[in-house]
């Protein structure tokens, strides 16, 4: 029997296996083939043949289907006549409604949510502002491009010091320099009627002002520098030497020996510049030596022509000191270092850039980690959305739109935060600034680069926080949903939020280990046997009166009895780093190397606590030790002399006798390994720059007024400066100690976001299994094995991040570590107590909720269901 | 018969010119073109519909549901202004290429008539 409706309900099925027959076409289609199958009929044809009839006529669905999806790229553009439109303003408003109510309804998830993310955004923020700054120094020269350092080499060591004559003959054969200026670091003590004032800067050429862009106040750029009296001052300088005085023409009196005439006034030179002075003289102070010395004194600065290519350059370059130089044979290289890289990558060992690739990478760890937990919550959380996502599916939505709606969710989340996060920028900026030694600002209004920091940071935020938990809300169909509440049972990213969760705490215990790390090798370095006893020695600068006078001044001050001993060389320990070709017994003046030298007073080693391994000091009771040595350690290993004592020794020209071998000790820091050292007796080679007055720890205060004293007494127009030894040591790890604490608050600010995360997870937890909890106390649980039930959970994932920590944090920490020359080493401890820390904190964050959860009365749990 | 190319470029503005007599739903247009052609068109009638929701999605239509007594819901279509716009342009287009022909097949004295 034929049945019309049952063929139809066929015919349509094979319609509907094409996607594109939405309810609209089918119903019209379906229409004219019963109007067909109607005057069909009306001509006389049987059912059957008037239904094949119509069919026919209407034609195979795959043809029709074809003609529909030519509309549907039409579409792109512009919506299908079946479709609502994209963009629906009573919607948008709609989602705003459901997106705060989601946030006052739940209000502990939406505060661990923004808190979370507020904390990572503001951390990222002073970590970019840092960074900036750090990537800002130099630019502002308009030609900082082609300027560099010429950089000599010599045995593998680089130095940023080069022979005074250098620039001038440099200049003349190479055609691609346009400008050369040398620049000699100079500390003055400035005088102005009765005020004394110490001031660093330096001596450049005239061409200084020309290639670099320090603005001046008052004075030609041209002229102020034409003279050998010339003296230009900062702002600041000027002020502080003549007040309200107009300083140009006035003459100064520098270190009681020049009359400078003050031709110009510069302005301040700006945080971000690597070259920072108070003044600028002229390289004409110099007088002849400054133009024939092959001296290694001063750094010089080249502004080449722009279109030269810096490798070529070098190599055709690198054996220039040599073929000037004639007075010794020691290969000495000269490379060249862009003023961009001066900054951020140092001469010799690790760049100072990996500080700022490392901080680069917290800053993303801890915003990442925030929006993990961002992630976390929301997949699990997703059974509270549901029927409302089911409900906006039955009503029309279509994937996309809740895509839409949920992403903007997390965008509003992440606006919030950084609302937030700016608030707490500004609250932190003073400290971080006070931490970092800079003078970073957040300015929101005026900076173009700043908005767009705070638009990437919520772009990234938003986007990588929101999408997943989008696209899995999303998914949810409609029917389950509805039907059970709830979606299919183990949806809801369940593997995943497991590994994010380990990811999060693998981060946390790298930054733990690195902490450690760090805060041990500081440790290391500040209590490291470095060869000499820095406890309790006074060191005074000695200005050009005090050095004349220093032969009466010692045993005045000796007179004492707080005083130990008395003793001064020409550079502060720390800055041993001058260097002269040398050569000994057994090897010929033609084979020089080269090695660092320092020339001391008598009683330099006991005051300093240096131990003499061989032989003795140098001695008042040999007239002839004015002429002898004293090698360190390393420099007797690089003679291979193997009894070096009462051996020929020599620098330059000056032949003597190896008298002692002194312990080795760290000159430099100990990013460095300890160079090679020979001591001469500064009667021979110029005279004393420093004091050195070892004190007993008693009343040090009268101790330093009575050193005051003595020193006035001998240099009535000089200043009294002074400083302890240990603080000169401790200021070569300044920028490490600064990175420490800076690396140590980011470490605690991670820790709290990641546990923020674990604790909303636990409440999520505890949450869910509040029924369980209340039937397992009614069977008899106690609280203890309640909460070692859940927290069991958490304990597996903590120690699978632990497995992964390690390693990585190895690996990390040992690359960090090679940076210093001497380094404490890297003990299973540090690991074990960084994962403890970890687990710790962990969980009593965990513990804290769970443990409220499994005291509840399980009546009041049970009651409900 | 014609080719598939001439259908093809037909169609759109038959249903305009169609519907220029009033409004009308998709079985009917059908009926009336086979009536004009007698036979010489041949459409599958399935393929009339997209083309309808593409012509109404470029605003030369309108369309809406009717139920009228007696019958079952049929889409009904309406020329639009600029609908009706579009077919003067396509019959003085129409036009010009029947009036080049014309005079071109004249000018050839070879040629056959049409």
């Amino acid at each position: 029997m034929f049945d019309l409706e049952r063929e139809i309900m066929k015919w349509r099925k094979e319609l509907l296996k094409h996607e594109v027959f939405e309810d609209g076409l089918l119903a019209e289609v379906e229409g004219h083939l019963r109007d067909a199958y109607d005057a069909g009929r009306a001509v006389g044809l049987d059912e059957d043949a008037a239904f094949r009839a119509a069919v026919g006529e209407v034609g195979p669905a795959h043809r029709i289907a074809a003609e529909q999806r030519k509309n549907r790229r039409v579409a792109l553009d512009r919506r299908s006549p079946f479709r609502p439109g994209r963009f629906m303003p009573a919607l948008a408003w709609n989602y705003a409604k459901a997106a705060l109510r989601v946030i006052r309804r739940q209000k502990l998830y939406s505060v661990i949510n923004i808190a979370g993310l507020a904390v990572g955004m503001a951390v990222c923020l002073l970590i970019l502002l840092w960074v900036r700054d750090e990537l800002s120094y130099d630019k502002f020269h308009a030609n900082y491009h082609d300027i560099c350092l010429t950089i000599p080499e010599l045995q593998g060591q680089k130095v940023n010091a080069n022979p005074l004559a250098l620039a001038k003959a440099f200049k003349n054969q190479y055609p691609e320099v346009r400008q050369i200026t040398r620049y000699s670091w100079e500390t003055f003590d400035m005088k102005y009627g009765d005020k004394i004032l110490s001031a660093d800067g330096g001596l450049v050429d005239d061409d200084f002002l020309k290639m670099f862009n320090f603005p001046l106040v008052k004075g030609d750029p041209e002229t102020v520098l034409a003279t050998r009296e010339s003296l230009v001052l900062t702002e600041k300088m000027a002020a502080k030497l003549f007040g309200a005085e107009d300083p140009i023409g006035k003459t100064v009196k520098a270190n009681n020996r020049f009359d400078l005439i003050v031709t110009g006034i510069a302005k301040d030179v700006p945080r971000n510049s690597s070259i920072q002075f108070d003044f600028l003289g002229s390289m004409r102070l110099f007088g002849e030596r400054g133009e024939t010395s092959w001296s290694y004194e001063v750094a010089t600065y080249a502004l080449l022509d722009k279109n030269v290519a810096l490798p070529d350059f070098e190599k055709k370059i690198s054996g220039f000191v040599n073929e000037h130089d004639k007075r010794t044979n020691q290969n000495v290289l000269l490379h060249l270092l862009p003023l961009s890289k001066v900054h951020l990558y140092s001469l010799n060992g690790v760049d100072p850039i990996l500080y700022v690739y490392l901080f680069l990478g917290i800053a993303v760890a801890i915003l990442v980690i925030a929006c993990v937990n961002f992630i976390n919550l929301a997949t699990a959380r997703s059974n509270t959305r549901a029927k409302e996502i089911g409900m906006r599916k039955v009503v029309g939505a279509a994937k996309p739109d809740i895509v839409r709606q949920f992403l903007g969710e997390s965008f509003l989340l992440s606006v919030i935060a950084l609302g937030a996060a700016v608030g707490l920028v500004y609250l932190l900026l003073p400290a971080f600034n006070h931490i970092a030694q800079k003078q970073l600002v957040l300015n929101i209004a005026g900076d173009a680069s700043t908005v767009l920091l705070l638009v990437g940071t919520v772009l990234f935020t938003g986007l990588l926080a929101g999408s997943y938990p989008a696209v899995l809300l999303s998914s949810f169909r409609p029917v389950t949903v509805l039907k059970q509440g709830r979606p299919s049972a183990k949806s809801g990213g369940f593997i995943l939020r497991k590994i994010l969760v380990v990811g999060q705490f693998t981060a946390t215990i790298v930054l733990l280990i690195g902490t450690i790390v760090m805060a041990r090798q500081l440790d290391y370095i500040r209590h490291k046997d470095i060869g000499l006893d820095r406890d309790h020695v006074v060191v005074v600068n000695l200005n050009r009166e005090l050095r004349a006078a220093y032969k009466a001044l010692k045993p005045e001050i000796k007179l004492n009895p707080n005083v130990i001993n008395v003793s001064a060389s020409r550079r502060l320990p720390t800055s041993i780093g001058h260097f002269n070709p040398v050569y000994w017994e057994g090897r010929g003046p033609e084979n020089y190397v080269t090695m660092t030298d320092e020339s001391v007073d008598y009683d330099y080693f006991k005051t300093l606590g240096m131990t003499i391994l061989e032989g003795r000091s140098f001695s008042e009771e040999f007239p002839t030790d004015t002429e002898n040595y004293v090698l360190n350690e390393e420099a007797v290993r690089m003679t291979g002399l193997k009894e070096p004592l009462g051996k020929m020794f020599s620098c330059w020209d000056d032949k003597g006798k190896i008298i002692g071998v002194v312990k080795n000790f760290h000159a430099s820091s100990l990013h460095s390994p300890i160079g090679p050292v020979f001591f001469t007796l500064s009667q021979r080679h110029g005279s004393h720059a420093y004091i050195f007055i070892k004190i007993r720890p008693n009343n040090v205060p009268a101790t330093i007024a009575f050193l005051k004293s003595e020193v006035q007494k001998f240099a009535p127009n000089g200043l009294f400066e002074y400083q302890f030894l240990d603080d000169a040591f401790n200021r070569q790890y300044a920028s490490d100690e600064r990175r420490g604490q800076i690396y140590k608050y980011f470490t605690a600010l991670a820790v709290f976001v990641s546990c923020l995360g674990l604790f909303g997870m636990a409440s999520f937890s505890a949450e869910q299994r509040t029924r369980e909890i209340g039937i397992r106390k009614v069977l008899g649980a106690s609280v203890p094995k309640i909460m070692a039930l859940i927290t069991r959970d958490f304990l597996v994932l903590l120690a699978v991040a632990n497995v992964i920590a390690w390693p990585l944090g190895y690996y990390l920490m040992d690359r960090l570590l090679k940076s210093y020359a001497y380094r404490t080493n890297l003990a299973l401890w540090v690991f074990a107590a960084a994962g403890a820390t970890a687990v710790a904190i962990a969980l009593a964050t965990v513990c804290l909720k769970i443990f409220g959860a499994a005291r509840a009365n399980p009546a009041d749990s049970l009651r409900y269901e | 018969m014609f080719s598939k190319t001439l259908m093809a470029a037909s169609t759109r503005p038959l249903i305009l010119a169609i519907l220029s007599g009033g409004e009308d739903y998709g079985y009917s247009i059908i009926q009336k073109v086979k009536r004009h052609f007698d036979g010489n068109l041949e459409w599958t009638d399935g393929m009339l519909y997209p083309v309808l929701q593409r012509m109404e999605m470029d605003g030369h239509i309108r369309s809406a549901w009717k139920l009228n007594e007696g019958t079952r819901p049929r889409r009904y279509y309406t020329i639009t202004e600029k609908g009706l716009g579009e077919l003067a342009s396509e019959l003085a287009d129409w036009r010009s290429v029947w009036e080049a022909l014309k005079r071109l097949t004249k000018s050839q004295p070879a040629g056959d008539s049409l």
